[in-house]
């Protein structure tokens, strides 16, 4: 909201700069920020034009001559409104003004010195259809902040949701006056009594659930014109255009008291019947900013008894509008309850500033005060006259809750303690009309102003806000509470991004949200949100590879060819229909792109990554991590064209292999070499490494080497010997390595030969040949069977 | 051959090798590898101690050690003979200013590290960690928060909305009433995950960022405790000088509410850190704890606005880009 500080001034003194003034409303927690001081503008001063004359080359240019009291300068000026004899606000060259710095400048063959301002280009308003005229008795030469800053001095405040009272002056004023003990003076307004009755209003409440309250009168012989110059500048320097007398006031009392209200020219309600109830479903409804809308039977409508005049709280119909020559009108001060009006709002997408009073719960008390404020200042500044009696439909009083504030949960809460003394009197300025109770209590009831003081962690909330939040002690020890279960189910993550960042891995952070043809090269189906930010980002990713791949292709396009990237994220699938379909699994995947070995004076030739760069880099990983060893084996994958399913511990915990590139040419990068990568299971890793690790004592004995030479068909996989030796169970037998593959044609044809190292140990004595033999002849002759493989000399 | 026998051999052919005294010390190299190394040709004969008698391996390791002594003699004094020239010569060739051989390098992303840093003060100070899910209902995103369907406070938060009106949480608070509905006070959690906010990319704002809830509630917990665990918090990860200040503020599910505001010297303003308040006795009746018995503070910590304070960072949006020029500064 645009407050006014001198709007404000006149309901609390205000005695602090304006920047002192935000400080203090943001500490009340009001954030504020100052949106319009003056007091900045340098060579900005006021004059006068002394002439206008047409510019020569343009049609709609003048050039006027501007004094400032010393000296007369040409200056361009392009708005409709410049006419001689006016009092102005001149920018001399040399100022500097939000929009920018104002220099000598020609415009079309004519030489300007400054600029006459409208008031966006002070940033008093977003106004710039004409200049800013000022008053004529206005003393030429003066800094314009002199003249201006005391009335247009503003401040933007971010109202919290649940304070609907400070969405106005007065609302603020009270705040202002509790803090610094200033008086608050509120308007006084007279009840005004009808003289001639013309008119006999009749409101109806057909839903008074949704309309609890509806205060109606006819003032007659309006005249229409211009506000006076005081209620102009206030509105204006709140943000508010002035635009005729009668809508001025609607909207003065508006930001004055909190309280909206509808002036309707009376020709829309000719039999002075107001008649409340719910829309019919597909009942149409055209609003006075000229859109048509359908509505739904929750809708609330202020109708004539038939036809609908208004959206209740939100907008007047088309025509209800004060026009220049309406004479007679009704005014409405209702109160609607606030559920009713969001959902109206809500589903036709208006948020006015009446809805958005309404629906954060107006004070239905304030239905009176405001009601009488408009009829006060339609008689003084647009000749109204009451020619009705005030209809007051008010079947069900909407009474305040009382609540029970005791002394000691304020402490309890608070944590120090707070006086009674200045309990009572931030009570007592807040309007909480209270008695003392027992036990060092109060017996409270809010104010009609604050729906948002319901209980007593409330009025509690207010005590302390009040008090000041920087009052309280920070305390700075503070009884201690064990966990005994887990107190980080997910603590060893760290472990596994530190031993990849370790392994030469960039960590990648990627947006989970992704194109729907992007979730879906996993296979996966994906939880597509309904109302998306846009179509590339309508999709939950179901796997961390998409998004790795972009950031290869990110790199390569910004100069970086050799890559090795990983993530830890969440993935989500939607595997079947609904909410309760949706699951969310926690995956680490990684890539490999372009050299292992970047070209350098070592290794001139530098290498490329390859599956066995990314399977070196696996390995590493699970034998730094978890001492295990992992074994690969052949399967298929939506996302790898070579896959393989990583088994550790006989649990499948991930896989690894080269992407394919169909998945590259769908997503249009520009990545030509393979992409090697792996996805792992994040909670089956956890798994494992939850297991205890026990020391292994270091054997005592020496080993003992065997080298076995086999010649073997091309087709046979060295992995699969060695899982077969494996196999044989032999406690003795330590590892089993390929060390030396050889292709000669005098092998034959489709044929290798793999050198294995063996190596054999045993935990109570030294191994002799004799000790290894019969175990290596039973190694030799299963190989010989099993894979039709010879001994080589 | 007898272990003497083999002692002659040996002997015989270091004679023979060093017969002709190479020039280069490469070639000398060899000689001491072949004869005098970890596998030469003295390694092995030890080696074979394990076969001899027990009472003849006293007299073969004596024999032995002679063999090795005298070979290691002889070698020292050829080279000490060939001078300080061709050590000088071996010395020049090597270039310590060169590179070092390749390893590529890794990284931790910042919201990563930023994320453990936030974690580790907290774990330090007695919080257990616990996670939730990132696609929730509108009940434990909303409605159990007191966040009201029907109260503009529901608009604070743009949200995405997935099948069943489920939604990508908005926040990390809907742990809390996962940690509250399964577990029995007193507890102390925090809760670090990613939220979503269907807002317009920009550089102060993304689709989504990474959150550490937390949540303390116990029977006499008080707006005093939560200014001394926040204001510990923030200096810690800030320094210890830092100037902060308490700032009345509004979410449905706390009551008081605040936020706490860092000042930043640089930019001469206050800048918002993040939000907290003591838990709305609401939220203790929908997750059926008894608001007369139980007290209890709860927080909200962005860090993606902690690590571009703590690294200057100015856009959001560098995040996400995996640029290895970005990547590389951590």
């Amino acid at each position: 909201m645009r407050l006014s500080i001198n709007w404000l001034n006149q309901y609390v003194d205000i005695r602090e700069t304006p920047q002192e003034l935000a400080d203090m409303l943001t500490m009340l927690g009001f954030e504020a920020e100052i949106a319009t001081d003056l007091s900045n503008l340098n060579n900005v001063v006021t004059a006068k034009v002394e002439a206008v004359e047409k510019h020569p080359n343009a049609d709609k240019l003048a050039v006027c001559k501007v004094n400032d009291g010393t000296e007369t300068f040409n200056v361009v000026c392009g708005a409709p409104n410049v006419k001689a004899d006016q009092k102005i606000v001149y920018a001399k060259v040399g100022a500097e003004l939000p929009g920018g710095k104002i220099t000598k400048a020609k415009i079309r063959g004519e030489v300007s010195f400054g600029m006459i301002c409208a008031e966006d280009e002070l940033g008093i308003s977003d106004e710039h259809e004409g200049i800013m005229v000022l008053p004529d008795d206005t003393k030429l030469g003066l800094p314009i902040s002199d003249v201006l800053n005391e009335k247009y001095a503003a401040l933007e405040l971010d109202i919290a949701p649940n304070r609907p009272d400070a969405l106005s002056h007065i609302g603020i004023a009270r705040e202002v006056s509790l803090k610094t003990g200033r008086k608050l003076k509120l308007p006084s307004h007279d009840i005004e009594k009808p003289k001639n009755i013309t008119d006999n209003v009749e409101v109806i409440l057909d839903d008074d659930k949704g309309c609890p309250r509806y205060i109606a009168g006819v003032v007659d012989n309006i005249k229409v014109g211009p506000s006076p110059q005081w209620m102009k500048e206030l509105l204006e320097s709140a943000g508010q255009r002035s635009i005729n007398n009668v809508v001025d006031i609607s909207n003065f009392v508006l930001l004055e008291t909190g309280h909206p209200t509808h002036i309707f020219d009376h020709s829309q309600i000719p039999h002075d019947k107001i008649l409340v109830r719910k829309a019919a479903k597909g009942e149409e409804f055209v609003t006075l900013d000229e859109d048509k809308h359908k509505l739904d039977d929750y809708h609330l409508l202020i109708t004539d008894g038939e036809k609908p005049v208004a959206l209740a709280g939100i907008m007047g119909g088309l025509g209800s509008a004060v026009k220049e020559d309406t004479t007679k009108v009704l005014i409405e001060s209702a109160y609607f309850d606030p559920v009713t009006v969001r959902k109206g709002s809500k589903s036709l997408g208006m948020l006015t500033e009446s809805s958005r009073r309404f629906e954060r719960g107006a004070d239905p008390e304030a239905a009176t005060t405001a009601f009488y404020r408009i009829v006060s200042l339609l008689k003084e500044y647009a000749n109204g006259e009451l020619v009705s009696e005030v209809v007051d439909a008010y079947p069900n009083k909407i009474l305040q809750p009382k609540i029970t504030l005791r002394k000691s949960e304020i402490d309890l809460v608070a944590g120090c303690d707070i006086s009674n003394k200045i309990i009572e009197e931030v009570m007592t300025g807040l309007g909480i009309k209270w008695t003392l109770g027992k036990d060092n209590s109060w017996e409270c009831t809010p104010p009609s102003y604050r729906p948002d003081l319901e209980n007593e962690i409330d009025l509690i909330e207010e005590v302390i806000r009040i008090y000041g939040y920087d009052n309280v002690p920070v305390q700075s020890r503070y009884g201690s509470l064990f966990n005994y279960t887990n107190p980080d189910p997910r603590a060893r993550i760290t472990d596994i991004v530190n031993t990849f960042a370790g392994l030469g891995f960039r960590q990648c952070y990627n947006n989970s949200l992704q194109a729907e043809s992007a979730a879906r090269l996993s296979g996966i189906k994906p939880v597509k949100t309904v109302n998306p930010l846009s179509e590339n980002l309508s999709d939950l990713r179901t796997s961390l590879i998409s998004g790795l791949l972009n950031n290869i292709d990110f790199n390569i396009k910004n100069g970086t060819n050799d890559l090795q990237l990983f993530e830890l994220g969440q993935v989500h699938a939607q595997e079947s229909k609904g909410f309760k379909g949706i699951t969310e699994t926690a995956q680490i995947a990684g890539v490999l792109y372009g050299n292992s070995q970047i070209p350098n004076i070592h290794n001139e030739k530098g290498a490329k990554h390859s599956f066995y760069s990314l399977k070196g880099s696996l390995d590493n990983f699970f034998l730094r991590l978890l001492g295990l060893t992992a074994n690969c084996k052949k399967t298929e994958h939506a996302e790898f064209e070579q896959s393989f399913a990583i088994t550790l511990n006989k649990t499948v915990v991930g896989i690894c292999g080269f992407i394919k590139h169909s998945i590259v040419e769908d997503m249009n990068l520009d990545i030509e070499d393979k992409v090697y990568g792996f996805v792992l299971d994040t909670d089956k890793l956890l798994n494992i490494l939850d297991q205890p690790v026990y020391y292994r004592e270091i054997a005592k004995y020496p080993t003992i080497e065997r080298d076995l030479n086999f010649v073997l068909d091309e087709a046979v996989n060295a992995g699969d010997i060695i899982n077969k030796i494996i196999k044989l169970n032999n406690k003795r037998l330590k590892s089993v390595t390929p060390i030396n593959i050889f292709r000669h044609p005098s092998l034959g044809d489709n044929k290798k030969s793999i050198v294995f190292n063996l190596v054999f140990q045993d935990n109570s004595k030294t191994l002799e040949d004799k000790d290894v033999n019969p175990i290596i002849e039973e190694i030799i002759s299963i190989v010989k069977v099993k894979f039709n493989a010879k001994l080589r000399a | 051959m007898s272990l003497n026998d083999s002692i002659k051999a040996v002997r015989e052919q270091f004679r023979t090798a060093i017969e002709d005294i190479p020039n280069e010390p490469s070639k000398l190299e060899k000689i001491r590898v072949r004869f005098l190394g970890r596998k030469g040709e003295v390694a092995k004969l030890f080696a074979t101690m394990g076969k001899i008698a027990a009472e003849e391996r006293a007299e073969a390791g004596k024999q032995l050690n002679e063999l090795k002594n005298e070979l290691q003699s002889a070698f020292d004094s050829i080279v000490q003979k060939m001078g300080k020239s061709s050590k000088k010569s071996q010395a020049d060739k090597f270039d310590y200013t060169l590179p070092g051989l390749y390893a590529p390098t890794g990284s931790i992303h910042p919201i990563e590290s930023t994320l453990n840093e936030v974690k580790d003060i907290f774990k330090s100070i007695g919080f257990s960690v616990a996670y939730g899910p990132e696609v929730d209902d509108e009940y434990h995103n909303f409605d159990a928060l007191n966040i009201l369907e029907h109260h503009p406070a529901r608009d604070m938060q743009d949200t995405f909305f997935v099948e069943d009106r489920a939604v990508l949480r908005t926040h990390t608070s809907n742990v809390q009433i996962h940690l509250m509905e399964n577990k029995e006070p007193p507890i102390r959690y925090i809760v670090p995950g990613r939220v979503y906010r269907n807002e317009a990319l920009s550089y102060k704002s993304f689709c989504l960022f990474h959150q550490v809830e937390g949540l303390y509630v116990d029977k006499n917990v008080s707006f005093a405790e939560l200014k001394g665990t926040l204001d510990y918090f923030v200096r810690r990860m800030f320094g210890e000088n830092v100037k902060i200040r308490f700032r009345p503020s509004f979410f449905p599910f706390t009551e008081p509410s605040a936020e706490i505001d860092l000042w930043n010297p640089e930019r001469n303003q206050w800048l918002e850190i993040l939000g907290c308040g003591m838990v709305n006795p609401k939220v203790f009746e929908n997750v059926g704890y008894d608001p007369k018995v139980w007290h209890g503070y709860a927080f909200g910590i962005g860090i993606e606005r902690m690590a571009m304070l703590k690294y200057k960072i100015k856009d959001i949006r560098d995040f996400y880009r995996n640029d290895v020029r970005f990547l590389e500064q951590f």
